[in-house]
Formats: structure tokens, sequence, C-alpha cells
């Protein structure tokens, strides 16, 4: 078998592994048992693909050329890396919390979700990574070509274009197998991310082996290798600072901007603190990568023939020595560099293309919103696919049309150039609030015309788009319009310019335009969102619902999401708002979450624009703008804040105003209270003292007169204590000092007891009274002693007050579930409203003396049934005086516990 | 570098406080690796490759230490509650 039949059989095994690796992740994701593809491990390996094809090869290329400025290209993204605190932490943030699917999506979110940005930048990557794709292909072709040399055969030499076709279209199959499997970006593509992680490690495994044996295999150890680099023709170290500096910039801003290291750095990101330990393994795999490059180099251009191409020293240099079996495997190192680099750009441009530019277009075309027909994942899906083959054939084209003769190094350079010039807005997007989209849009204008005049079209050799004479003397003639000493910048080298010239322009206008444009509220919303992250990284609102048809939303949501994942989607957003079935409220916060998810299947701007179709309302609701400003916003809490400390303080003075108007009124209800009970004493005790000094002073007394006037004094004394005792009474139930005597009993047999104490010296017959016994058979559990205090005194009254000419008295007996009432109802003419409050205070006696009472006893009563837990109040408009006793019902039912108890 | 927030603080609990020191070490490294990257630029002709390739790989490594020391220091889920307070 010829190695180059060989090298077939090994790619083509090869590329089944990849197939298979993919598949089995795939398969393990969706079985949930996908955990230990999340590691941080695999995130790491899969920031690989920053090593392409141009690293494998061109690196090595690159330092036979000029020595050790290849390392620029690997220090760039390891201080971006080890930086990660600064930028990238930022932007992942952003990315997972705005669910950004591209760079095109982060700008155009940033600038007030604006397509056009978001077109721009999607034709800026295309253009800038058709070339880059083109050398991959090439690279592989190449690395064919010498095989087939070695070989001895020439004829694939000559088909490298077939070469070129076969590895696109299985580039292409792959990366729609597993790259449009699922709509969702944010879903992640875990079969194309493992097996980029795998490839990671065969290219990294490759580039080691041929150094290890190029080092001690070839060289003979560390320090013979070093000497060897020493005598070489880049045995001295010859930095070129403008050129460091700029490649160096330029490697670390092209690894935050190139499309393909987005989306693996953002939007493949599955956990943020990835990025922690990303931060130190990353600069590893690159270090090591970039380890062996010199000691390959050297040995190339000192083993190999003059004139052999260094960009393939890699590979010829094991085939050289006669290590076929390292060849091979240093070839699946380039080979995995290619692919893996077209998958991942493939999908990284088509998302953006199909989302920014095939999207917006269609719903343009279709009236979008809920009128269009069909199912639009379907078209998403084909729109996706249509522009992986599309942009993989792209590279095709352009590495046919280019003829493959450019250094590996020259287009990787030319492409970064291109690309960052998204770097201004990007950067100025999440950290300066004042950054509008009339500025971003200008600056990338300028920077991506200044690239392509100084950089891209004449690195296409020959004038095929840009005429020689343009170059000499400038376009239109104008000497200082040349494309490579632009406005009279001379002497720089080409590249150098170039970045300089559109990056510093590109900023500059970007700043300026910022400064004197003004952003829309959406746009200041956006701002606030990206610059501010870390504080309001939760949520997104800005759509003020109301007008919206939820079932419109619905129907929607279907053709884009798929018919489950909406409607669990709206199930679970109809459950949070507490409402059944499947439509929930078009609320601000499920507007925004719908959105949302949506921005994760057809990007930021489409989904706004589709959202919009359907609610037609304002984008932008009042609390936003609020949220926008945020310093009124902080300003608003800070007054909020004051406002609630003075409303607490104005409580605070409003209560002490109470106490102490409450003092004062119980300091004036002492001094009445003293007053009266002096008043009340000072009566019996003055009559007291009147007939003991009679009994005492007259001497002469009939024993008639001597009786008359002792049981006078008596009398007295009798009330006297009468109203101590009340006082006492009332004094202690006021202080709660009295304990309960509770028992069980009948509340007829109470009743009985209470009307016959009342009836004891009367003439029964003066008050008729009214019972109900068959409601009276209730068992209490209560103090029975004291509730016959209270209806004895309530009785009492009826018999002493009740003006009518037959006195009667009603008591009805209520039971409800929660309390009972016991109504005393007579026929007198009652008590006026306003004494109806007066009668329950101390000392209160409506209509004078005549009763001799002390006006203690319905103070006292309702005391008492305070304690019970009850009450007692007037009951107006029932033709007479008339008082309700209120009782809980856990006085009630003591009826279970008497006959339980009399049982026993 | 102290936040308007920061300063209203003059003591912080002990581990909040590493946080905070940590978290500047972690911005100040990409600096750290950019002036000892840049050092090059200073050499005047004539220096040897394979000294050149030993410091670049010196500083490399070194950065590359210093990186997972701090990552090591700052711990799992620090980031998270880092958010809340930075800023």
């Amino acid at each position: 078998m010829t190695p180059l039949n060989l090298l077939i059989l090994v790619c083509l095994s090869y590329v089944v592994l990849l197939f298979l690796v993919a598949f089995a992740a795939e398969r393990a994701a969706l079985r949930g048992r996908g955990a230990w593809m999340s590691q941080p491990l695999v995130y790491t390996l899969s920031l690989s693909v920053y090593c392409t094809a141009w690293t494998f090869y061109g690196a090595v290329g690159n330092a036979a050329r000029s020595g050790l400025e290849y390392l620029t290209i690997y220090l760039g993204p390891t201080i971006v890396m080890v930086g990660w605190w600064w930028v990238l932490r930022k932007l992942v943030r952003i990315g997972r919390s705005q669910r950004i699917t591209s760079v095109a999506d982060l700008i155009s979110s940033r600038f007030g979700k604006s397509n056009l940005l978001a077109v721009c930048v999607t034709l800026l990557a295309v253009i800038g990574t058709t070339p880059y794709i083109a050398l991959q292909l090439q690279s592989v072709t190449l690395s064919f070509a010498a095989f087939a040399e070695a070989g001895g055969l020439d004829a694939p030499v000559a088909d490298s274009n077939a070469t070129a076709i076969w590895v696109a279209s299985g580039l292409t199959l792959f990366t729609i197998v597993f790259g449009t499997r699922n709509l969702d970006v944010n879903e992640r593509h875990y079969g194309v991310v493992m097996a980029i992680a795998v490839e990671a490690v065969v290219k990294l495994c490759a580039l080691l082996a041929v150094g290890i044996f190029v080092v001690w295999g070839v060289s003979g150890g560390v320090s013979e290798t070093l000497q060897r680099i020493d005598a070489s023709t880049i045995g001295t170290a010859e930095i070129h600072g403008g050129r460091w500096a700029a490649l160096t910039f330029l490697s670390g801003a092209a690894f935050l901007c190139l499309p393909r290291m987005f989306q693996v750095l953002v939007v493949e990101n599955e956990d943020e603190s990835h990025l922690q330990t990303a931060s130190w393994a990353f600069p590893v795999y690159v270090m090591l990568i970039s380890l062996f490059v010199i000691p390959i180099a050297v040995v190339g251009l000192q083993t190999l023939p003059e004139g052999s191409n260094p960009d393939l020293f890699v590979l010829t240099v094991p085939l050289s020595q006669g290590r076929d079996g390292l060849a091979i495997l240093s070839f699946l190192g380039g080979f995995s560099s290619a692919t893996s680099m077209v998958i991942v750009a493939a999908i990284a441009l088509s998302t953006m293309v199909s989302n920014h530019i095939v999207m917006p277009i269609w719903v343009r075309m279709t009236g979008g919103g809920a009128s269009m027909s069909g199912d639009v994942r379907n078209v998403v899906l084909l729109a996706r696919r249509l522009a992986i083959a599309g942009v993989v054939f792209l590279g095709y084209l352009y590495f046919s049309l280019s003829g493959g003769g450019a250094a590996l190094t020259s287009i990787g350079l030319v492409s970064f150039a291109g690309v960052v010039q998204v770097l201004p807005a990007m950067l100025g997007g999440i950290f300066w609030r004042g950054a509008t989209r009339m500025g971003a849009l200008s600056g990338l204008l300028i920077g991506f015309l200044i690239w392509l005049f100084t950089l891209f079209l004449p690195s296409f050799a020959g004038g095929v788009f840009l005429p020689e004479t343009v170059v000499q003397f400038g376009l239109f003639g104008l000497d200082w319009l040349r494309p490579q000493a632009l406005f009279g910048f001379e002497g720089l080298d080409p590249l150098v310019h170039a970045v300089l010239l559109s990056m510093s322009i590109n900023t500059l206008v970007f700043v300026l335009v910022s400064l004197i444009t003004l952003p829309s509220p959406l746009e200041q919303l956006q701002g606030a969102q990206f610059v501010n992250v870390y504080q309001h990284s939760t949520q997104q609102k800005s759509w003020s619902g109301g007008v919206a048809q939820s079932e419109d939303l619905m129907v929607m949501a279907q053709r884009i999401l798929g018919a489950s994942e909406a409607q669990a989607l709206f199930q679970s957003a109809a459950t949070r708002q507490g409402v059944s079935g499947y439509l929930p409220e078009p609320s601000e916060e499920f507007l925004a979450e719908l959105e949302r998810e949506m921005a994760g299947s057809v990007g930021a701007a489409t989904a706004h624009a589709m959202v919009g179709q359907i609610i037609g309302g304002t984008p932008v609701s009042v609390h936003d703008l609020m949220a926008v400003a945020d310093e009124t916003a902080q300003m608003k809490v800070y007054s909020s804040e004051l406002e609630i400390k003075s409303q607490e303080l104005a409580r605070t003075a409003l209560q002490l105003r109470n106490a102490n108007t409450k003092l004062t009124q119980l300091s004036v209800q002492k001094d009445a209270f003293l007053s009266q009970i002096s008043h009340e004493l000072r009566t019996p005790m003055s009559s007291i003292r009147a007939f003991s000094e009679i009994l005492r002073g007259v001497e002469v007394l009939s024993p008639q007169e001597q009786v008359r006037y002792a049981s006078i004094i008596q009398e007295e004394t009798i009330r006297l204590t009468r109203l101590l005792d009340d006082l006492l009474d009332l004094s202690v139930l006021e202080n709660g000092q009295v304990s309960l005597n509770l028992s069980t009993g009948s509340l007829s047999d109470l009743m009985d007891h209470s009307v016959a104490m009342a009836r004891v010296g009367r003439d029964a017959a003066a008050m008729q009274i009214h019972r109900n016994s068959a409601d009276e058979r209730i068992w209490l559990y209560t103090d029975l002693d004291r509730l016959n205090q209270v209806f004895l005194n309530l009785i009492v009254n009826a018999h002493k007050y009740c003006d009518a000419a037959e006195p009667k008295l009603q008591i009805i007996v209520r039971q409800s579930a929660q309390q009972l009432t016991i109504d005393f109802i007579d026929n007198g003419t009652g008590i006026s409203y306003e004494n109806q409050n007066l009668i329950f205070e101390k000392f209160s006696r409506i209509g004078g003396h005549k009763s001799g009472g002390a006006g203690l006893g319905l103070a006292i009563s309702r005391e008492i049934l305070q304690r019970l837990q009850g009450d007692v109040i007037y009951l107006p408009g029932q033709n007479g005086a008339a008082f309700r006793i209120r009782l809980p019902e856990s006085v009630i039912g003591g009826a279970a516990r008497a006959d339980m108890s009399s049982t026993d | 570098m102290l936040t308007s927030k920061a300063s209203e603080y003059v003591y912080l609990e002990r581990r909040r406080y590493r946080t905070r020191r940590i978290i500047e070490a972690l911005k100040v490294l990409p600096v750290l690796g950019i002036v000892l990257f840049g050092v090059p630029l200073l050499w005047s002709e004539g220096v040897k490759t394979s000294d050149a390739m030993i410091y670049f790989f010196s500083v490399w490594l070194a950065l590359v230490f210093a990186a997972v020391w701090l990552a090591r220091r700052l711990g799992a889920g620090a980031v998270e509650k880092s958010l809340e307070t930075d800023n």
C-alpha cells in the first residue's frame, strides 16, 4: 500500500471516528448524561479552535521566515485569557443573560437591536473568514500533495482541486449534521464541541510528537537543539517593534472578535466558572503548541533541500527522515486543525447569515408575525444549512480562484485585521454607556473600508481587484490615497500600516460620532443592560403588553421554537401567572422571556421584530426608561428611602401624639374618678357622721329614735361596703388579676338562678320575663359565677330602669357557629343614643340617683365578659333597652365534656 | 482601586477582603503580561534566539502559574459572590 493510499484510509477512519464521537456526545447529552462533557477541560480544548492549520503549519513557516515573530499570534490570546476578569467575563455574562448567538448579534443587540449593524458585521465576518477557510482547504491539499510527492506520485498533485472539493463537502456534511441538529444556539452543539475537543488533543499530540522527534530524535537533545537554533539562519532574534506590537494586539483582538472564537468562547460556554480554568489552561495549551515550532523550523531549514516550502516542515521533516507513521500523525494534526476551524466558523457564520440576513428578508417578504405560513423552524434550519454550504463553498471558490499561491501566514493576518474592526464597537458597547448605533456603524464602516483598501485588496497578487497603478500611485492618481501609504503614512510595514490606520480611525470615528449623536430609548436600555450587566443581568424588559394577543404569539412561537417547546414555555409562564391553560397574559416579563427564547433561535433583532409585529405596542415602557437612567433610578431609590424614613418618623410622631392624648385623657379620667369616688363616699359618710353625732351628743332620745338612727347608719355602711366591694372587684378585673373559676353547667340552670336572685325582695309579678327554655339547653364551660353576676346585673337593671306600664324582659339565646349571643331586651324607653356609649363607663348613671346604685354594674359586667373572651354591647333599635352578650364558641360544647364527666 | 461602594466600608470581612485583593491581582496580571512580553522591544540587536526563547517561555510559564494560583485562590463560585459586591 502506498503511503498516499494509507493516508487516505487513515484519514477516512479518522473522519468516521469524529462522526462517531460527535454522535455519541449528542446521544449522551440527549439522555442527560452529558455532565462530563461540560467540564472546564472540554471548554478549554474547544477554545483550541483558535489554532487552525494556519498555526499548525504556518507557525513553523513563519518561524522559518522571520524567527520568533510567530509567538505574537499566541501571546495576544494568552494575555486576553489571563486577563479574563476584564473583558471575557463580561462578554460571557452578557452572552448568557442576553442569549447572544454571535458577534453580529452582540453588536446589534447592544445598539438597539439594529439589524443594519448586524448585517454589516455579518458581511465583514463573511468577507474576513472566507480567505481563512480557503487557507484551511489549501493546507489540507498541500499536505496531501506533500505525501503524494514523497510517494513518488505526480498525478494527485495536479488534482488538488478534487481534494479540496472532497474535504469541503465532507466538512459541509459534518457541520450540517451536527451543527444544525437543534435550532436554539444556546442549546449548544455537544457533538461538535466534543469532536473539536478530540481534534484539539490530536493536533497537540501531533505537534508535540514531531517536536520531540526533532529535538531528541534528530538533534540529539535540548542543548544540541539550542546550539543548532543559534547556528541557523534565524539564530539571532530580530524583533521589529512595530510588527511585534501590532501582531500581539491583532491576535489578542482577533481572539475576541473572530466569529468562531466568539462561538466557542461565549455561545458554547456552559458555565462562567469554566473561564476560570480556561484562563490558565488555554495559555498552557498554546504554549505547548508553540514550544517546538522553532526547533522544527530550524531542523527543516537545515535538513531539507533549498526551496522547500517551510509551511509544510511539520509534515516533510518526518517524511524526509522516513518516519511515515509520525508523518501521518502530523497530517492528522493538520487535518484536525483545518477541519475544526472550518466547522466552527461555518456554524458561526451560518448563524449570523441566517439570523441577520435571511430571516429579516424572509420576515419582511412574508409579512412576518402570526400571519406567516409554514413552519419557521424549517425555514431557519434550511437557511442555516444553505448558509453553511454557502460559506464553505465561498472558501473553496476563493481557494480555487486565488490559486493558493500566497504564504499561509499572510492570508491569516489579513483575515485577522478584517474581523478586529468589530473590536471598538464591541468593547465600547460593553464598557461605555455613551456608545451609539451611529457611532458603531460609522466606525465599523470606515475601519472596514480602510482595511479593504489598504490590506485586503492589495493582498491579491497581480492586481486582480486593485490595479498595480493604484498601489503605486494611489487611487485616482492621488498620492495620499496609496493603499500602502494612506494619508502619507510611509515607511511602515503594510500590515502595521493597515492595522494602525484602520483601528485608530475606526476608534476615533466611533467615539466622535457616539459623542455627537443621540441614542434611541431602546439603545439606552440595551446599553445600560450591557454595561451594567452585573447589576441587572437578570431580566431584560422591553415590551409593554396589553394589546398583544397571546394566541398569535403562541402560533408564532410554535413555528420558531417547535410546538412542544413553545407550549411548555407558554404553560409554565401561565402557571407562574396563576392562569390555567396555555395562554398567559402578555405581561412584560413573559414577552421579554419569549423574545429571549426566540432570540436564541433567530437572533435578537429578528425576534424583536417578530414580537414587535404582533404586539404593535411601544417597545420601551416608562418603567424601562426609568431603569435606563441608572443615575435617576439610583436617585429615585435614595429619595424613596428618604420618603420611607420620613413616613416612619411621621408614624412615630403620630403614635407619640396619640399616646400623649391618651395619657392626658387617663389623667382627666383619674381625676374624675377620684372626685366621683370621693363624692360617692362622702354622701353616706356624711349621713353616718351626722346620725352618729346625734346619737352621741343628744342625751334624750327615745329608743325608737335610737333604733331608727342606728339603722340609718347601718344602711349607709352597707351601701358603703357594697360600693367598696364593687370598686375592689372592678380593680381586680381591670388589672387582670382575676383567676377564672372554670366549670361546666347548663345555661338554663344559670339563667334560672339569676332570675330567682334578681327577684329576691321584689314583687315577682312586677316584671314579666320571657324565655325560651329550648334555646337555653346549652352546656357552658366557663366561669359560671361571674357570668351569673353579669346576668343578674342586667336583669336587675331591667327591673330598676324599665319604665313601661307593664314591664317585660325578653331573654333570647342564639347559637351560631362562631359565637353564642344572649340578648336582654325590655320594653322601656331605652337609652338615648348619646348615652349608649356612656353606660359602660364607671359611675355612669342614667336618670339620676333614684335607683341608688353606684353605677359600676355595667362596667364590671363588661370587664368580666372581656375576661371570658366575650363582650357586652348595647343593641339599639329594639323598642326598649337591649343588651347583647356575646360569648365565643369555645364556651359552648361543654356538653360533650359534661356528658363524659357525668358518665365517668 | 476602591469603588465608590467599597469606600463606604472601612473594614471588610477577611474573606471578602482577600477576594477583592485576588481580583485586583487578576486585573493586574494581563498588564504584567503585556509589559513582560514587551521587554524584547527594548533589546538591542544580536540577542540569541535560544536565549529569547528561554525568556519568553519562562515569562509564559510564570504567567500561567500566577493564573493557576489566582484561579485556585478565587475558588469555585467566588465569581458569582463577588459579582454582587463588585462594580
